[in-house]
């Protein structure tokens, strides 16, 4: 798209295999960035497949992917959401009129209408990693399922995962070259 | 600091011994066999269940800690309210489901051997589960006042636990052992 | 057998996104009735002297700008932050339908006025209220405004041809640009959406007291329309359904045996489209007396064909 050419390329890396779905990372969301009680930031998918009792399981820590090709960037008529540092999406709450074109053209469901007027979602915890942090459900993660980092940078947690597991992303097909890998 | 350092791991010198006889893990047990009981533990088969009944199984959820944390508004938003899971193959045969088969978001009733009644309860027609028990989480269908968010959203596994097993040996309870029956709740 | 939980509770998007209520299909509908009506007076009118041309003719350009303020009424109550809804207007986002929606609909008042004024007769000119402080200077200004369009009347019944399609086809690449909804994810329904909007105008013409020949022309056209619409329908069902995968071919059984298919077929396809149709044809060819009943019915079917394919579209991913 417009901006494809980053220094830093911000991505998370889930690990299917450790997750076991204890909604920390969804609890330390809501706390860090006051996710009201009827809005998710991110959340937890379980897909089960198979009958029983021959059955497989995958668990999903899911938030907004900050797709490179983001169809809520190029859908939002003021410009509200944009890409911002490290090829991240971001919301200008200042130019946000509500209108929710973005929150229908997201395939992933991560956009959310904020009780205050305006759409809201993952920020990548911008405010905490321009300080040298990482993001609040990266930290509070108790399996060490989560790592955010630079994809660009080779000695990075996202970038060292991807060399040495397989990975998936999620609707390919979509063709939004999402940035939230996860590890099968 | 005061006092003998009593050794905590490995590392500061404790030495890996059990308080048995030969200081191991004893499969055979002097000591059970000595006060009555099977030394060799023996399997006990659990009671059958009655036809057209379950086993009603209860857990824990992530997000939740016991049955106390459902009345929090954060909390509750990831689960408000439990679900009885049911095997889908069973669901299909359900008696008193032939004209309307049971589907996930159903409400239904759950009346155990005693006669003991939940309030409405979504069903979750599942794989998840095998077919002779159905599951509930812990820590729902509260019926007190003063838990305003939380009180009567889903089944009380408590209510529909009349009876419980103690182990023998160690005195442990098992309070899986009950049973119940699955209604269409009345709208 | 696949089981997928969503432990989420985000409103308004689960369990199904459900974003956009009535605000959204009534705009659609409105948008596309103005854009037919802008067509259909600029072309109706074209060329003929005024006096030749029955009263409500004359006028019906004036009704444009009213509908699609209602429209844009409906538009402006959708949004959640009703404040910043200049912000509009402070951007202009060449990826974004919305943005360039919303400068199409600023031309659009001016271009619809301007022509209504070329086609005011002398009489109707005199009529105009005389009364109020600016009485003096207002009404020059409209005198002279009327003036330029006169003698612009060419170039503005084209900008009003051109105007009129490019509102009515937004309307319809509106929602197809949000490609995460299968339904939505096809160019036809800029098409679908345009024809839709020409018949719904015409109909909407057909309601006020027309001349024999304006009223004949108007139904002409508008039979025309209505093919084209039921065969960009067809096409609509059949690209979703060949070219959409998996979801495109959830999104069709929407309306075959799905949730959708009672109200599609019967507000939409039969008494929407098929029953005026032929009421239209046995109008001009048996020599019927024109009734109200068919253009009501395309009225009802337009905006049931929009919100329709507002909630479905949400409804499929």
């Amino acid at each position: 798209m417009l901006f494809k050419n980053y220094r830093t390329r911000y991505a998370m890396v889930m690990d299917t295999r450790r997750c076991v779905g204890c909604q920390t990372c969804v609890l330390a969301c809501k706390a860090e960035n006051g996710v009201p009680v009827n809005g998710y930031r991110d959340w937890i998918v379980t897909e089960t497949k198979g009958e029983f009792p021959h059955l497989s399981m995958e668990i999903r820590s899911e938030r907004c992917m900050h797709c490179t090709n983001a169809p809520c960037v190029t859908n939002c008529p003021t410009g509200a959401s944009h890409f911002a540092k490290g090829g991240t999406v971001q919301i200008d709450r200042a130019l946000c009129t509500g209108c929710k074109a973005c929150v229908a053209a997201c395939p992933y469901g991560a956009r959310y209408v904020h009780p205050d007027g305006y759409v809201d979602k993952c920020s990548f915890c911008m405010h905490r990693v321009t300080k040298g942090a990482s993001t609040a459900c990266v930290e509070g993660c108790p399996t060490k399922a989560l790592a955010f980092g630079d994809l660009n940078d080779p000695s990075s947690d996202v970038a060292r995962l991807l060399h040495s597991r397989t990975s998936k992303l999620l609707s390919p097909e979509e063709g939004t070259e999402p940035n939230l890998y996860f590890l099968v | 600091m005061k006092g003998k350092i009593v050794p905590v791991c490995e590392e500061e010198g404790l030495e890996l011994l059990f308080g048995t006889p030969s200081e191991k893990i004893e499969l055979y047990s002097q000591a059970l066999a000595d006060a009555g009981f099977d030394p060799l533990p023996e399997f006990t088969p659990p009671d059958e269940v009655p036809p057209g009944m379950f086993r009603l199984l209860s857990g824990r959820a992530p997000m939740h800690t016991f049955g106390r944390t459902t009345n929090n508004r954060v909390l509750g938003g990831l689960m408000s309210e439990n679900e009885v899971w049911i095997n889908a193959r069973a669901a299909r045969s359900l008696a008193g489901f032939e004209e309307k088969p049971l589907k996930s978001g159903d409400y239904v009733m759950l009346v155990n051997q005693d006669g003991a009644k939940s309030g409405p309860v979504k069903a979750k027609v599942t794989e998840r589960i095998r077919g002779d028990a159905v599951y509930l989480v812990h820590g729902f269908g509260h019926t007190a006042k003063g838990l305003s968010f939380s009180r009567n959203r889903g089944a009380s596994d408590s209510a529909l636990t009349t009876r419980f097993k103690v182990d023998p040996v160690m005195g442990g309870t098992g309070m899986n052992v009950n049973f119940v029956r699955i209604s269409r709740a009345e709208a | 057998m696949t089981e997928i939980e969503l432990f989420r509770n985000s409103a308004p998007i689960d369990p199904q996104l459900h974003v956009w209520g009535w605000e959204i299909p009534v705009y659609l509908f409105l948008g596309g009735l103005t854009a037919g009506l802008m067509i259909l007076t600029a072309l109706a009118g074209r060329g003929l002297p005024r006096e030749s041309q029955s009263r409500a003719m004359r006028l019906l350009p004036f009704a444009a700008p009213i509908l699609l303020s209602l429209g844009m009424g409906a538009l402006f109550l959708d949004l959640e932050y009703k404040l910043h809804v200049f912000r509009f207007y402070t951007a202009m986002r060449p990826t974004s339908p919305m943005s360039w929606g919303s400068w199409i609909l600023l031309l659009i008042y001016p271009a619809t006025i301007l022509l209504g004024l070329a086609r005011l007769s002398d009489g109707e000119m005199a009529a105009l209220p005389r009364t109020g402080r600016f009485r003096g200077r207002l009404a020059a200004i409209v005198s002279r405004l009327r003036d330029i369009a006169t003698s612009r009347a060419p170039q503005l019944e084209r900008a009003n041809v051109i105007l009129g399609i490019a509102l009515g086809g937004y309307t319809g690449i509106l929602l197809g640009t949000l490609g995460a909804r299968a339904l939505w994810s096809t160019v036809i329904l800029g098409p679908l959406f345009l024809v839709s909007g020409v018949s719904t105008g015409a109909a909407f013409m057909m309601l006020f007291r027309l001349g024999h020949e304006e009223h004949a022309m108007l139904r002409r056209w508008d039979t025309g329309a209505i093919g084209l619409e039921i065969v960009l329908l067809a096409m609509f069902f059949v690209e979703l359904a060949a070219n959409g995968g998996q979801k495109g071919q959830a999104a069709v059984d929407l309306f075959f045996g799905g949730s959708y298919t009672g109200p599609f077929w019967v507000l939409v396809v039969i008494s929407g489209l098929i029953v005026p149709l032929a009421i239209e044809l046995a109008e001009t060819q048996k020599g019927w007396r024109p009734a109200i009943v068919a253009p009501v019915l395309l009225l009802v079917g337009g905006l049931a064909l929009r919100w329709i394919l507002v909630l479905a579209g949400q409804a499929s991913i």
